[in-house]
């Protein structure tokens, strides 16, 4: 008689689970009846690029700041995750509708600006029609819930899909969404115990301040309220100020920038040979 | 205790005939279900977790009716679309309950996060260049559009509305009851001021038949279907009744029995 470990035995049923997610994605209703959607599930050392992505980008988005130190805890530990990623190309329109969402008159003039203009911004390429945008999200959504369904915790994140784009996953589509999925656990992706020793109480309460300054403005009449930013406040005032980004700043988001793109560049073409193996 | 003496009693419930107290009975099983599929809506994962959805639950035989004639008007004004709106229209006159899904946000307070889904690489620009704006507002008050829906829109708004709709689905086929999404019964909804607030919606129609009203649809729908049928025997019948039969003896006293061979 077999007799498996649990934890062990979860390395087989993450995988599983991801493909019935995959399956759950291709189910989802649509609207428009037109929209195809491609996903690939990315295992083992296929996330490094991705991982390693989030690593570079880091220092100027802290979001991503989050995830790097997440997914690269669950590697690093030989937890078992797995990322379905779900892509489609949203940047041509075939339906005539001539609804108006995208901010054209008609399909066809949102055709011809598609053409000349895709291009992509922070983490996405646009320009999109709107129904096929939403019959993308639902495809996601079903991925999601079927997750949730079996009991593992999931997360549909824009930023694992920027990543994976950025290193070459597919490549065909204008939108990805990378949906961690496993390790087994509850809120995993929320509650982020391992990230608790990687960032200060201060730099937790720095963030605070910059993202939400209302909550610690003095009292507003004279129109320069100084912020609340320690107990004795009002002994040493600071002002929230409006300041553009220094040519300091500006050059190290270029710097990181350049690190990003090396990452890309390094990984490109051994996953675009995978591609062309298939065609 | 006594109050467990209450809780009994019996219900028959039969989707047949329409409208009945037996089918009333099963259309409000199906409303408790259309409930919970807007709760799962609310629960959807979206961006950053912000509320952005407001939701509108429709049900009854007149205020359906109202939608399905909503559509058909639609129908008339793009050949693109006019075929399936007349279907998706005797859909709706079939359902028990419609859900609408409407993004309040999409086109007066975007995500803001230069994420390029609307546009391209110009990030927000691509929405705010096209919008009334003033310092970053977005002024929505004019409301004139040469096109059914004015946009254009926030795309990652817009994405997270396909989550949220999407999530009502879910729960629905969960709980087996049929359901589709559409765009029609949405732009039909927008335009009878169902989800007020919001620049693009989407409705669900939803319903708990032995035959799912939006499967298995034969051609010219809008011409050929249960409820025609049913009219046209309704029509029918009567006259066929005088005119075949009836109208040649007294039932009370006669009965036209086979004539004897002799």
């Amino acid at each position: 008689m077999a007799r498996y470990e649990g934890k062990e035995a979860i390395r087989d049923s993450v995988l599983q689970v991801a493909k019935l997610c995959a399956a759950a994605a291709y189910k989802a209703p649509q609207l428009t009846a037109k929209l195809e959607i491609k996903t690939e599930i990315i295992t083992g050392e296929d996330q490094e690029p991705i991982i390693e992505f989030f690593k570079e980008v880091s220092p100027i988005s802290p979001v991503m700041g989050f995830d790097y130190e997440t997914l690269k805890h669950f590697r690093e530990n030989g937890d078992p995750l797995v990322i379905l990623l779900i892509g489609a190309d949203l940047t041509s329109c075939e339906l005539s509708w001539n609804c108006g969402a995208c901010g054209f008159e008609t399909c066809a003039e949102f055709n011809k600006f598609a053409r000349a203009n895709k291009g992509r911004g922070s983490l996405w390429s646009g320009p999109s029609c709107s129904w096929k945008t939403m019959d993308f999200g639902a495809a996601c959504d079903y991925a999601c819930a079927a997750a949730a369904q079996y009991r593992f915790d999931c997360r549909a994140m824009a930023t694992v899909g920027a990543a994976a784009s950025g290193v070459g996953y597919l490549p065909d589509c204008s939108a990805h969404i990378g949906i961690p999925i496993g390790p087994a656990g509850d809120f995993v992706y929320y509650s982020r115990q391992q990230n608790m020793k990687k960032f200060s109480v201060e730099s937790h309460r720095e963030n605070l301040l910059r993202s939400a300054p209302t909550n610690w403005l003095s009292f507003p009449g004279g129109t320069k309220p100084s912020l609340k930013h320690q107990d004795n406040w009002w002994a040493e005032p600071v002002y929230p100020t409006f300041e553009k980004a220094s040519p300091e700043e500006m050059q190290f988001v270029e710097e990181t920038m350049a690190k990003v793109n090396s990452v890309s560049e390094k990984y490109a073409p051994k996953i675009a040979e995978w591609y062309s193996d298939k065609k | 205790m006594e109050r467990f003496d209450q809780l009994r009693g019996e219900e028959y419930i039969n989707e047949w005939p329409k409208s009945s107290a037996q089918d009333l009975r099963r259309k409000e099983a199906t409303l408790t279900a259309a409930k919970l599929a807007i709760n799962a809506a609310l629960t959807a994962p979206v961006a950053g977790g912000v509320a952005q959805a407001e939701t509108h639950l429709v049900y009854g035989q007149e205020e359906l009716g109202k939608v399905a004639k909503k559509m058909e008007e639609l129908a008339y004004t793009n050949d693109r679309w006019k075929q399936r709106f007349l279907n998706e229209a005797v859909m709706v006159r079939e359902s028990d309950v419609l859900l609408f899904f409407g993004n309040y946000r999409a086109h007066e307070t975007p995500l803001d996060a230069n994420c390029g889904l609307c546009g391209g690489a110009a990030g927000c620009s691509f929405f705010y260049e096209r919008s009334e704006t003033k310092g970053g507002l977005v002024d929505i008050t004019d409301r004139r559009s040469n096109t059914p829906i004015k946009g254009p829109l926030c795309a990652c708004r817009v994405n997270d509305l396909g989550y949220i709709w999407a999530s009502a689905m879910w729960m629905l086929q969960t709980l087996l009851v049929d359901a589709r999404p559409f765009m029609s019964v949405g732009l039909a909804g927008q335009k009878l001021d169902y989800c007020p607030d919001s620049a693009i919606v989407v409705g669900i129609a939803a319903s708990t038949l032995s035959k799912s009203p939006y499967q298995d649809i034969n051609i010219d729908y809008h011409l050929v279907n249960m409820e025609k049928m049913i009219d046209n025997t309704r029509k029918n019948w009567v006259v066929s009744r005088q005119t075949a039969s009836g109208i040649n003896f007294d039932y009370r006293t006669q009965y036209p029995r086979k004539q004897k061979e002799d």
